[in-house]
């Protein structure tokens, strides 16, 4: 585990958190090596969600003032590949903060709760951890991703579907409805946004996705949403043109208003 | 063409105020990193009945029996060792039945994505049971019967 160490880089076990043992519920079995395995997996894995400094990532403030992070070319993309493989922790991070929103974007745009996105992202990285060594494409890693992601959001729509009671599909939350719209100050954005809430599912997912930031390469877009890359282009032009009518429906439900009605 | 480009540029904006990316799923992902493993081999799931690929599938009979029952079985193979698995219950008390064919007695343990790590007592005939399992993602870590270190893949139990 001298690579794990690497990746953890100034920070020393010593420093690590410390772990209650009586926090494990009951029926946990006792374990022989138990500390030693906390300090291995639980404790790195606990301090690293209790949120180190992401250095690498955009901060908030760039992000609220509209600056969009840069796309990497594939060679640079198979670069961090290439480093993460040897240990570069900083590859490693450049990697999840280039991939992390697309496939957040592409779990909410399929539907799926905060809860299941949030897991979904997980195991998709957990995979690549997975599959690092051996993976055939290292430049077309973003599409693997993406893939990979599709395929777990798939199972968590099955694994909900399964669990779902006598209301059926109707439980399935739209992607809109958690969604504040007073947070949105500007009367013009909460339209645009209801309208989009209102779209049909297959062209929230593929305008979610496109919306990612940073934007993705239309290979990533063909993975993600399995559609050919041929199609993306006028899918897209049709989805938006479809957004702007029901943005112009909605302001004017009834035609052009008349004098006189209030 | 502009009038699109200036809609979704319009969208990226809003989307970032009402459902940006949890900080928690950044933290997460770089996480990750921390699973690898350098010296183990990674079985291969052979047969999921829950799967949705059909080579993973089951035969028909023992999809159909199983059903029924409500219990979903997992199958890998890899580094000498076969695992059979089968997980019943509800999503935060899971039972899991398993055996290990041909691993050691000893160093087995079901990793759980949140950083809970289990020690997994097996018989002489390689079985176990655990009960009390939360759903979410894991994988079993064992040693085969040469001392190899093998480890399944994530799956979501």
């Amino acid at each position: 585990m001298a690579d794990d160490d690497d990746y953890l880089g100034p920070v020393t076990v010593d420093r690590l958190p410390l772990i209650d043992e009586n926090e494990s519920s009951g029926t946990r079995q006792p374990m022989k090596s138990r500390v030693e395995l906390h300090r291995r997996t639980v404790a790195p894995l606990m301090m690293w969600c209790a949120g180190v400094p992401r250095q690498g990532r955009a901060s908030d403030a760039d992000r609220t003032n509209g600056t969009q992070m840069d796309s990497l070319s594939d060679a640079e993309t198979g670069e961090l590949v290439s480093r993460a493989r040897a240990g570069d922790a900083e590859a490693w991070e450049k990697l999840t903060d280039r991939y992390t929103g697309l496939l957040w974007s592409l779990g909410r745009g399929m539907r799926l709760s905060h809860t299941d996105t949030a897991d979904a992202v997980q195991t998709t990285w957990l995979r690549l951890v997975e599959h690092l060594d051996d993976l055939r494409n290292p430049e077309g890693v973003g599409s693997w991703l993406v893939t990979t992601m599709r395929r777990e959001c798939l199972g968590a729509l099955r694994r909900s579907a399964r669990t779902m009671t006598a209301d059926g599909l109707d439980d399935i939350p739209a992607v809109g409805d958690d969604l504040d719209d007073a947070l949105l100050r500007n009367e013009r954005d909460a339209a645009l946004w209801r309208a989009f809430a209102g779209l049909q599912p297959r062209c929230q997912a593929l305008l979610r996705v496109l919306m990612s930031d940073p934007p993705p390469t239309y290979a990533e877009v063909s993975a993600a949403l399995d559609m050919p890359v041929g199609s993306i282009g006028p899918t897209r032009q049709r989805c938006l043109a479809l957004l702007r009518d029901s943005v112009m429906a909605a302001a004017y439900p009834f035609g052009a208003p008349s004098p006189g009605s209030t | 063409m502009d009038r699109d480009n200036a809609d979704l540029d319009n969208l990226r904006r809003i989307v970032r105020d009402v459902d940006p990316v949890p900080d928690e799923v950044f933290a997460a992902a770089r996480a990750a990193i921390i699973t690898r493993e350098l010296d183990a081999e990674l079985a291969a799931l052979v047969a999921d009945s829950t799967a949705m690929e059909d080579e993973l599938r089951f035969d028909p009979v023992r999809t159909a029996s199983t059903e029924t029952a409500d219990t979903r079985l997992l199958s890998f193979d890899g580094g000498g060792v076969r695992v059979e698995l089968e997980v019943s219950g509800q999503a935060d008390q899971l039972t899991v039945v398993g055996q290990l064919l041909g691993a050691a007695d000893r160093d087995c343990v079901l990793e759980q994505a949140d950083g809970h790590v289990l020690h997994v007592e097996l018989d002489s005939l390689g079985r176990f049971l655990i009960t009390g399992v939360t759903s979410g993602p894991a994988r079993l870590r064992y040693r085969s019967e040469s001392g190899g270190r093998v480890s399944t893949p994530w799956v979501w139990l």
